[in-house]
C-alpha cells in the first residue's frame, strides 16, 4: 500500500528520494504497517517530534491504511 | 485603508466574517482547529494574540501535556494557566519561548525562580511566580472592566461557532461559561492586592 508522508524542517531531508522539501511523497510499505514502522524505515532521528495522519495525532502502534497522509515535524513554534 | 486594521478595513467592504477579539486581528491558529488557542483568543486582555497563552503546546505539540485540540473538554483551565504563566514571563523580561522547556523539565523553571532570587535578594518559589501572573492579569481585567469591556467582550466571532472548519468540520465549542471561568481568580486577587 501506499502511504503519502510529508517531513517538515529538518527532517525533510530524510525524505526516501533525498530531495527534502516539505510536500508529501508516496512510499510504498507493507499492507498493516504501522506508524512506528514506517518512521523506522526513514531512519529518522530519536528526539521530540509531532506525528499527525490525516491531521490528527497519531502513537507509533496506530496501523496505516491505503491513501493515508503521514506529516511528521518538530517541536517547533511561531511567535 | 488597510492600515486601519482589520476590522475596519473588513467593515469600510462590507465583509460579515470579521476575525478579531476586543477589535485585535486574529494571528494564523484558527480557533477551531486548535480550541485551546480560541479561549486565548476570546479571554486574554489584549484582544486576540496567540503569545498570551500558547496553548499549541499541549494541543499540537504535546508538550506540557495533552489536550485534544478538537474538543472543548479542558481548553479553558490550559489556556488559563498558559496565560498566568506568559504573564509572569513577559513581566520578568524573559522571552515566551523560555516556557517550551519550563513546562516540561523541572530544573528549567528552578532556574527561573533561582535567577529571581539572585536579582531581588528575596526567597521567589513557584507560588510566587505564578502569583506574579495572576497579579498582572488582574491589573489588566480591572483596566478593561473601568473602560467598558464585559463578558460580552470575551467571545469569539460568531462564525466560528457556526461555520464547519474541513477537514475535521468542527466549530469552536468551548462554553461561554467555561471561557467566563478563566478570569476566576481576579477578585480574589485584586482583593489580595488591596485594588477594587
Amino acid at each position: 500500500m501506499t502511504v503519502h508522508v510529508a517531513l517538515f524542517a529538518y527532517l525533510s531531508r530524510y525524505q526516501p528520494d533525498g530531495q527534502g522539501g516539505r510536500q508529501a511523497r508516496p512510499v510504498d510499505v507493507a499492507d498493516g504497517a504501522t506508524v512506528g514502522e514506517l518512521i523506522a524505515g526513514l531512519g529518522l532521528p530519536d528526539g521530540p517530534r509531532a506525528v499527525f495522519v490525516n491531521g490528527r495525532h497519531a502513537a507509533d502502534d496506530q496501523p496505516l491504511s491505503d491513501g493515508d497522509r503521514l506529516a511528521i515535524f518538530p517541536p517547533i513554534a511561531g511567535g | 485603508m488597510l492600515w486601519d486594521g482589520a476590522e475596519a478595513t473588513g467593515k469600510e467592504l462590507g465583509v460579515t466574517r470579521i476575525p478579531v477579539v476586543k477589535h485585535q486581528a486574529l494571528p494564523a491558529y484558527d480557533p477551531r482547529s486548535v480550541q485551546g488557542i480560541g479561549v486565548t483568543y476570546a479571554t486574554t486582555p489584549m484582544g486576540a494574540d496567540h503569545t498570551a497563552g500558547y496553548t499549541i503546546t499541549a494541543n499540537i505539540l504535546n508538550v506540557g501535556g495533552t489536550v485534544d485540540p478538537l474538543k472543548s473538554e479542558g481548553q479553558a483551565a490550559l489556556s488559563k494557566n498558559l496565560q498566568i504563566a506568559t504573564a509572569m514571563l513577559d513581566s520578568l523580561g524573559l522571552c515566551i519561548f523560555v516556557a517550551f522547556p519550563a513546562l516540561d523539565i523541572p530544573e528549567a523553571f528552578t532556574a527561573i525562580h533561582e535567577m529571581v532570587e539572585a536579582h531581588t535578594g528575596d526567597k521567589w518559589g513557584a507560588d510566587e511566580l505564578m502569583q506574579l501572573g495572576r497579579e498582572v492579569l488582574t491589573m489588566e481585567r480591572l483596566y478593561n472592566k473601568r473602560v467598558g469591556f464585559t463578558a460580552a467582550d470575551d467571545r469569539l466571532p460568531r462564525f466560528f461557532y457556526e461555520d464547519k472548519l474541513p477537514p475535521h468540520d468542527v466549530v469552536f465549542s468551548v462554553s461561554d461559561e467555561d471561557l467566563d471561568a478563566v478570569f476566576d481568580f481576579v477578585d480574589e486577587t485584586a482583593a489580595q492586592m488591596g485594588l477594587k
